[in-house]
């Protein structure tokens, strides 16, 4: 895969994954009740992107990415960290489907902006790398 | 019914093949209202559905409802089937066609529709990847968000909203809808108030004195005049006297009390022309009675308090005479290099040609010094004294000839190939070129009806062609002045027949290379790697996909050929600016 098409898979987990997780939280009214902090949360993570293959979760996009481009990706000092906070906002996943565990919407909110942030550096670290 | 006004909220339309943005407006923006294109007409979507799914929907919704719409919000992604897609430059893969799928949507937009605001929903680095953030930032009417904060939306669309109401032309200053004179009205409102100073820089004839006076002065609610010191028109050695003021026998020739234009304009605005002209040794008292608000004129024993609002203007960038020791940093640093304001050179301004000619054509014609003249013409033509005058470009122009039963205006008919000549001039006199260029023109054309008239020609059209020899004599004396070869230009055909100017230094084998017999070998590459991008970036006329195919054999990989020319330290924008 050379820099070109690896930017451009990053570029599209970032859309669909990335930003859609960070909006869910970042665009939620700050007097939403738990409920709906729940089901912003489960939406972004479970239905995050619609398109003309139908829905896919956040997990699905995961795997997509890392199929395509895991291997290119891998040799960039930034994706160990891009990786694991991706990791941590995709764990929310349990609890989120867990009625019974309580939400803690501040780290939730605070994972979902980290994993797109991390994506942001990771590609313009890509993109500084080519040639 | 959604084209009227749901309480006089602003009417957006979405274009968005997701459903966040829809989502989360219709929840937390309720000062706007999105436009239920469903309900609207758009053929295979149900009402209630708030966005035009793609480029192809908006489009052929817009072709019939266009006046129901303030504003635009634009996505870039689209994930939407290939035949719903518009078309981008060949060579590009389906991925990066639905990637930036809004740019293409943008372009026909503003092919379509050039006056709807249109705001941009993506970041400004995604569009430089694409080489498309320079192209977008320059064109009228449409903002990038890039942001995700709901607050700066609100403000995206409220900018949009608040330019787009205002209209080209505004107190006799005509502004025009290019995105750059939009930034300087939009600074130069904010501007205006208080009692900062501000930096107009600009080349002759781009208006800086007349919007000095009109945008600034005005604008400004200052009881006290409006005072300008042209310093280009004033000798060296009486500049100090001019600014300062003296007392009687101050120097050689004084023979009474002066007041310098800072009591002059006290409580009012100062208008400094070519201020790079101060003197060196009258810079630093220059620098005093700015920081103090007090002047001392020549000579005399006391200092005198002013409120004065200064605005200084220069033909060339002070920055530049800060660097070459012709002007002290501590007096540009309290002119305020934050309030610089550049006003573009008319040339960098094409799509607001049409609009200024037209202009200029009706203020020609409403001249005291031309109006007898076209009274003369309207009389042989059977009509009233004090008749407009109007102008029709290119095809429009075709029809003169024809024969109006009881003309409500005269119409000076340009035809296409002179329209092309003005078109591509430099301009390099600006706004003040053009005025007398457009002046002349009226001027020439109705005394060649005039003379008709008198020769006992019967006119029976109020259309009055305009010589097509006439547009190339009045742009010969200027063209010179604007560092092309003129007469090669000029002989040229409409502007979509000239030939690329630059290819020569490729084509011809030839390239030369500036290196220093010091340099290592990494350093010659590079240089040679850098000129010659550089080199094919101008033959090219900076479109990166055609230096990618001839590099690379390959017109979809222009993305790649800009990432290496950022690589080398070549920057667009620098170019395009140098």
């Amino acid at each position: 895969m050379d820099t070109i098409d690896l930017i451009d898979a990053l570029a599209d987990l970032q859309h669909d994954l990335g930003k859609t997780l960070m909006v869910s939280m970042v665009w939620l009214p700050a007097d939403a009740s738990p409920e709906a902090v729940r089901e912003a949360a489960d939406t972004a993570l479970n239905r995050t992107r619609r398109g003309p293959q139908g829905v896919r979760t956040a997990a699905e996009l995961y795997a997509e990415f890392l199929a395509e481009a895991g291997q290119a990706v891998a040799a960039f000092r930034r994706w160990p960290e891009t990786d694991l906070a991706l990791a941590r906002a995709l764990a929310h996943r349990a609890a989120v489907a867990d009625p019974q565990v309580p939400l803690d919407r501040a780290v939730i909110h605070a994972d979902f902006v980290a994993a797109y942030m991390r994506l942001c550096d990771l590609i313009a670290e890509v993109n500084l790398d080519d040639f | 019914m959604i084209f009227e006004r749901p309480g006089d909220r602003p009417r957006l339309l979405l274009i968005d093949d997701g459903e966040e943005y829809a989502r989360v407006i219709a929840e937390r923006l309720p000062e706007f209202a999105l436009i239920d294109v469903g309900a609207a007409g758009l053929p295979d979507l149900p009402p209630g559905i708030c966005r035009a799914p793609d480029g192809p929907a908006a489009l052929s919704w817009l072709a019939r409802h266009a006046d129901a719409v303030d504003v635009v919000l634009l996505d870039m992604r689209f994930d939407v089937p290939e035949d719903r897609l518009l078309s981008f430059p060949e060579g590009t893969n389906l991925r990066r066609q639905r990637r930036f799928q809004g740019l293409a949507i943008l372009r026909a937009l503003r092919e379509s529709h050039p006056d709807l605001p249109v705001v941009v929903l993506t970041a400004v680095e995604d569009l430089s990847l694409l080489d498309a953030s320079d192209e977008v930032a320059n064109l009228s009417l449409t903002y990038v968000l890039d942001s995700h904060d709901l607050d700066a939306l609100r403000i995206r669309i409220g900018t949009a909203l608040a330019e787009s109401g205002r209209a080209a032309e505004e107190d006799d200053l005509l502004w025009g809808r290019d995105a750059a004179m939009r930034a300087v009205r939009r600074r130069l409102r904010v501007l205006a108030r208080g009692r900062l100073s501000v930096i107009l820089e600009g080349e002759t004839g781009t208006g800086k004195s007349w919007l000095a006076e009109r945008a600034i002065h005005t604008a400004s609610g200052r009881a006290g005049p409006f005072v300008v010191l042209d310093l280009a028109t004033v000798p060296t050695d009486l500049i100090p006297a001019h600014l300062f003021g003296a007392v009687r026998g101050a120097y050689t020739g004084s023979v009474a009390d002066r007041k310098g234009v800072f009591e002059l304009a006290n409580g009012g605005t100062l208008f400094i022309d070519e201020v790079q002209n101060v003197p060196l040794e009258v810079q630093k008292q220059l620098l005093l009675v700015l920081q103090d608000r007090r002047v001392r004129p020549l000579g005399a024993g006391r200092e005198v308090p002013v409120d004065v609002k200064v605005v200084a203007a220069s033909n060339l960038p002070l920055a530049e005479a800060v660097q070459a020791g012709r002007f002290r940093p501590d007096l540009y640093m309290r002119l305020g290099p934050a309030t610089r304001i550049n006003l573009p050179p008319l040339r960098d301004r094409p799509g607001d040609l049409p609009f200024l000619a037209r202009r200029l054509v009706e203020k020609a014609a409403a001249d005291p010094d031309v109006a007898a003249l076209r009274d003369r013409v309207a009389q042989g033509l059977g009509a009233p004294a004090g008749l407009p005058m109007s102008l029709v470009i290119g095809r429009a122009s075709a029809g003169a000839g024809r024969e109006d039963a009881s003309p409500t205006g005269l119409v000076m008919a340009l035809p296409q190939p002179a329209w092309n000549r003005l078109a591509r001039h430099r301009w390099p006199g600006n706004l003040r070129e053009l005025s007398m260029v457009m002046l002349n023109l009226v001027t020439f054309t109705l005394v060649a009806a005039a003379d008709a008239l008198d020769a006992g020609a019967a006119l029976r059209s109020p259309r009055l062609q305009v010589d097509p020899g006439l547009v190339a004599e009045l742009l010969a004396g200027s063209a010179p002045l604007t560092g092309i070869a003129a007469g090669a230009t000029e002989a040229a055909g409409p502007v979509a027949e000239a030939q690329p100017p630059v290819e020569a230094g490729l084509t011809g084998d030839r390239l030369t290379v500036r290196l220093s017999p010091a340099d290592t070998l990494n350093q010659v590459a590079a240089a040679v790697e850098r000129q010659y991008f550089l080199a094919l970036w101008q033959a090219c006329e900076g479109d990166f996909d055609a230096m990618a195919l001839r590099l690379l054999g390959d017109g979809g990989r222009g993305r790649a050929i800009r990432l290496r020319f950022n690589q080398l330290g070549l920057k667009v924008r620098d170019l395009k600016t140098a």
